[in-house]
């Protein structure tokens, strides 16, 4: 009977989980999801997230705040709606992830459980993932190595496209959107879908420029206009599914973005003349089979990232091919209600090649990976104990982990996550010329998580959590130099801290839902040990970590209506290692207004974001200033036949 | 209004204090330097300073100006920000007086910065695209070389006004050394080994002299009048040299050649004109050949043990002597992460006093 209840509840979550994206077709916003801590249901197609990682703190974003964010980047989502610092170069310039105190080197990003930083930086330039194309943004904190592979110490970043709907007719959708915004910001796309009962196929196109030639503040207190911010860039995402029969499916997924990004001058710069174009190529093939006890799977990806940057004012001219050959097999299997396993094997080949120098650099990733997962205590104890073998080129290493939650009640819920952590040089770090240093060690740890999830559900919601975190790095990788810069294993860096999120959610007479929001974190990042002489870090935080950050959001669904108001607030970031030199801390407000439009059995969407509403002259990244109060409006018609 | 509603409103005000009493915790110290220091005063007549250029960490726009007070050894720190309420910009490359002014050259801001010699008040600025050094050749006309180019600007220190350029047939004119009506210009550009000599009434390159290395970066002259010229661009892999010419005829009268990957850089002759001092760079600790190095210009071999060593992950980015006592002032960047340290010696290297200085010190400039 138990099974029985157990294969309906499991069926339940997948349908709903898979019928979701319809779902939000016809749905009026009655229920307003402002974040929710991962619940039972599946916030993810990748079992890694779903099923073994029930210690581990993972926030979820809402469809609802996808929608809000459709025609903007990951990074812009991030820095409003989640308590992670995300170091902006400026408007549609480089961003990067900093989890906890960790570099940007340590935060991991996967598409469909692919990593898909960049081979050579070992980092993801989160401004290059654009919110539209993705279903699933899950983001986990802490370090899960044994999971998702070294190199994962300070978090991840997961994003997802939704499992292939298949529908027992032929049903086809077709949207059109077009979005202006400030600064000469235009923006077009189309998106079809097409589903039968064996076969789905989606294709997601946009293309986009800006000037981005906002006004600032310069050095010298002059109101000036940026000069060489402009951007261009087109991208497109196909996706086809096959199911041969009610337990196989094979899906593909090619992923092609082309972006110019002129890269404007920083304050202290008179004129830059400096350009990057980034173009890449994501392919993945997909293979899963859905058993009773037993699911299995093959992916395999190929990822080729071009990268050219050009600035003609010091002569530089520089062109890599990047290129990494992913390939997974796994099998999970449940022996019965209280033992599963999951056992897979990474291989993760990548290279690169220097047009300017002529040469090529290759790093190669062997893994067996398992995870079992203990239930028990009336289904109140989830118990995980993770572990990874990897061999990169001719290093070898363990990377064990240790996760559990327990419901102590209905309504509460603790926590609790032991990892190593374990980072290898990246090729940049490596072969730089000039400046690599081929004698780097890995950086490696301990990191240790703890925490607890209120979940009361009356007419008001309530959900507060709060996690606290401790990690210690050894051989901390830090670059050093002035004319030449060169990584070197110099400290020990010791990162605890605190994180918060707190939703209240009323309904008021089942017409209007009132929801309130307030996300901090508390991040001490500070070096503990060096080797550099006389060494003035000792005790101090490490650069670009803000010590508070946090954000708050306000707001109301009424009928098809949703209004947000987000408000941001990062703390002071020390761009010097001994705090000798930092920007100020900065707030931002943020407006978010959405309505849908029946039309015929159509529907309209109206988009309109104000950000930085009261018009605060900021810079996330020193002498990077960033846009004042701008706009971006967009409009969504979906057909459906 | 419901009961509930006013709860939530409630909460949300006393959660937004909440936040907000954290955020006042914080450490804003506001942009710049976390201890800006103050103001130094006028100096007084007779007494010395030497400035520090504080070039910062590249990309970052943190240069800074220290200065000390050579009699009271006072030190003074970020002069120009606390002079003038502004940052010097990004890569402060060298600092030059001329007449009762100072030429600050900061190079990744494509400018020279000018400031009275006692005040520090700033009175221009002149626009160069990646100045390096300021040689002066008079009141009305002093030299400027230019990363990335093959010109050399010729400005006049009391208009601030760009006259003209030289031309010179090879990039990166850099180090410059005006001897009698003659200015040796260094390319340092790794397709040139020669030392080009401009004519300062012409303006015009008038002559050209082979020297023992690739990629020439500064000329210096000793007791004997004979010319000294370091090349090298070891990245590149222009292995470092040190020539010696002839003054009159610019024959090569000597040359050393460093081992592969040693790299050398800012060299500096003491007042006798008799000891050559140069900094050994090690990056990534391949090499050893680090630290300060001392060698007389009589001797046949290059030295091959430094006179100041530097440590493990450590190098040296800046060299002065000071002309009056000899002194050998070095400039630690500590990776350009952090503060750097200047620390003096006495000619045969033992520490007199050592203070913090801004981030990356790589020049210094000792005013009478």
């Amino acid at each position: 009977m138990k099974k029985i209840v157990g294969i309906t509840a499991l069926l339940t979550a997948m349908l709903f989980s898979f019928a979701n994206a319809g779902a939000q077709v016809a749905d009026t916003l009655k229920e307003v999801k402002v974040k929710a801590r991962r619940a039972k249901v599946k916030v993810s197609n990748d079992e890694r997230l779903n099923t073994y990682s029930p210690g581990q703190t993972v926030v979820t974003i809402d469809s609802t705040i996808l929608e809000q964010y459709k025609f903007q980047t990951i990074a812009n989502l991030l820095a409003q709606q989640v308590p992670v610092f995300v170091k902006s170069y400026g408007l549609n310039n480089v961003a990067t992830l900093n989890f906890r105190g960790a570099s940007a080197a340590q935060s991991q990003v996967y598409w469909n459980g692919i990593p898909i930083q960049n081979a050579a930086l070992g980092v993801a330039d989160v401004s290059l993932l654009p919110v539209e194309l993705m279903n699933k943004v899950n983001v986990v904190y802490g370090s899960s190595s044994a999971l998702w592979g070294s190199g994962n110490v300070g978090g991840a970043l997961l994003i997802e496209n939704d499992v292939p709907a298949f529908s027992d007719s032929v049903h086809f959708t077709q949207s059109a959107s077009a979005v202006a915004g400030s600064f000469g910001h235009y923006r077009f796309g189309i998106k079809s879908a097409l589903s039968e009962e064996r076969f789905a196929f989606t294709v997601n196109l946009f293309g986009q420029s800006a000037r981005n030639n906002f006004h600032y503040t310069d050095a010298n207190d002059s109101s000036r206009r940026m000069t060489n911010a402009g951007l261009q860039s087109g991208v497109g995402l196909l996706q086809a599914a096959y199911k041969v029969n009610d337990r196989n499916t094979v899906t593909a997924r090619a992923w092609y973005q082309q972006y110019y990004r002129e890269i404007p001058p920083a304050l202290f710069e008179t004129v830059s003349l400096k350009n990057q174009r980034d173009e890449t190529i994501r392919l993945m093939l997909d293979w899963k089979r859905t058993g009773v006890k037993t699911n299995t799977y093959i992916k395999t990806a190929y990822i080729r990232d071009y990268v050219w940057y050009r600035d003609t004012t010091v002569l530089v001219d520089s062109r890599n091919f990047t290129n990494q050959v992913y390939a997974e097999a796994g099998i999970d299997h449940r022996f019965n209600e209280h033992h599963k396993l999951l056992v897979f094997t990474p291989v993760h080949l990548s290279w690169i090649d220097r047009v300017t120098q002529g040469d090529r650099y290759t790093q190669n990733r062997y893994a067996l990976a398992a995870s079992y997962l203990f239930t028990g205590i009336n289904e109140k104890l989830n118990l995980s104990v993770n572990g990874r073998g990897e061999v990169v080129n001719d290093l070898a290493f363990l990377l064990p982990g240790l996760n559990a939650s327990y419901d102590v009640s209905n309504w509460l819920q603790l926590r609790a996550n032991v990892q190593r952590s374990y980072r290898v040089p990246t090729l940049n770090e490596l072969y730089y010329s000039p400046g690599g240093n081929p004698n780097l060690k890995p950086e490696k740890g301990w990191n240790e998580d703890a925490g607890y999830t209120v979940n009361i559900r009356r007419r008001w919601i309530l959900q507060h959590s709060l996690s606290a975190y401790n990690r210690v790095i050894d051989d901390w990788i830090l670059w050093l130099g002035g004319a030449i810069w060169t990584p070197h294993n110099i400290a020990s860096v010791h990162s605890r801290g605190l994180e918060t999120e707190n939703k209240l959610q009323y309904k008021l007479k089942d017409v209007i839902t009132i929801h309130l929001g307030i996300n901090a974190t508390y991040t001490m990042a500070t070096t503990i040990a060096s080797y550099l002489p006389g060494d003035g870090s000792i005790g101090k935080q490490i650069p670009y970590t803000p010590l508070y950050n946090g954000q708050g959001n306000i707001g109301v669904s009424w009928k098809r209506l949703y209004a947000n108001y987000n408000h941001t607030y990062t703390g002071l970031r020390y761009i010097t290692t001994d705090e000798s030199f930092g920007i100020p801390s900065y707030t931002t407000g943020n407006l978010q207004l959405m309505y849908y439009i029946p039309v015929g059995g159509n529907r309209l969407q109206l988009t309109a974001q104000c950000n930085n509403l009261w018009n605060t002259q900021y810079q996330v990244v020193n002498a990077r200033p960033m846009p004042g109060i701008n706009w971006l409006v967009g409009l969504l018609f979906t057909f459906y036949k | 209004m419901d009961r509930a509603v006013q709860q939530i409103l409630r909460y949300g005000v006393v959660a937004c204090l909440l936040l907000t009493a954290a955020c006042n915790k914080d450490r804003n110290t506001g942009a710049g330097p976390s201890n800006p220091g103050q103001a130094p005063p006028v100096t007084p007549v007779g007494e010395r300073n030497v400035y520090i250029a504080c070039e910062g960490s590249f990309g970052n726009g943190n240069a800074s100006l220290y200065m000390q007070n050579l009699a009271t050894l006072t030190l003074y720190e970020n002069v120009y920000l606390n002079v003038n309420g502004k940052s010097i910009g990004d890569v402060f490359q060298s600092i030059q007086r001329i007449d009762d002014r100072l030429f600050l050259c900061v190079n990744n801001s494509d400018k020279i910065l000018v400031v009275d010699a006692k005040t520090r008040n700033y009175e221009g600025t002149i626009s160069i695209p990646k100045p390096r050094y300021i040689l002066p050749i008079h009141s009305d006309k002093a030299y400027v070389s230019s990363l990335y180019s093959n010109k050399v600007y010729i400005i006049n220190p009391r208009t601030l006004q760009i006259l003209n350029t030289i031309e010179v047939p090879a990039k990166n004119p850099e180090g410059m050394m005006l001897r009698g009506s003659r200015v040796y210009i260094c390319p340092w550009d790794t397709a040139c080994n020669k030392v080009y000599v401009a004519d300062i009434v012409t303006d015009h390159i008038t002559d050209s002299f082979t020297v023992a290395g690739y990629a020439p970066q500064h000329a210096l002259v000793d007791k004997d009048g004979f010319i000294w010229v370091l090349s090298g661009n070891v990245e590149k892999k222009k292995w470092a040299a040190l020539t010696v010419l002839s003054p009159g005829t610019g024959d090569i009268v000597q040359s050393y050649q460093f081992k592969e990957l040693q790299d050398v850089i800012k060299p500096s002759m003491n007042k006798a004109g008799d000891m050559l001092y140069f900094i050994g760079v090690d990056y990534k600790g391949l090499t050893g050949y680090n630290g300060i190095f001392r060698m007389n210009v009589n001797d046949s071999k290059l030295p091959a043990t430094p006179l100041i060593p530097a440590q493990k992950f450590q190098y040296f980015w800046g060299l002065g002597i000071d002309p009056l006592t000899d002194d050998v002032y070095v400039g630690d960047p500590k990776g350009f992460m952090q503060k750097g340290v200047v620390s003096v010696y006495t000619s045969n290297g033992e520490q007199k006093r050592t203070f913090a200085v801004g981030i990356g010190p790589g020049y210094f400039y000792f005013d009478e």
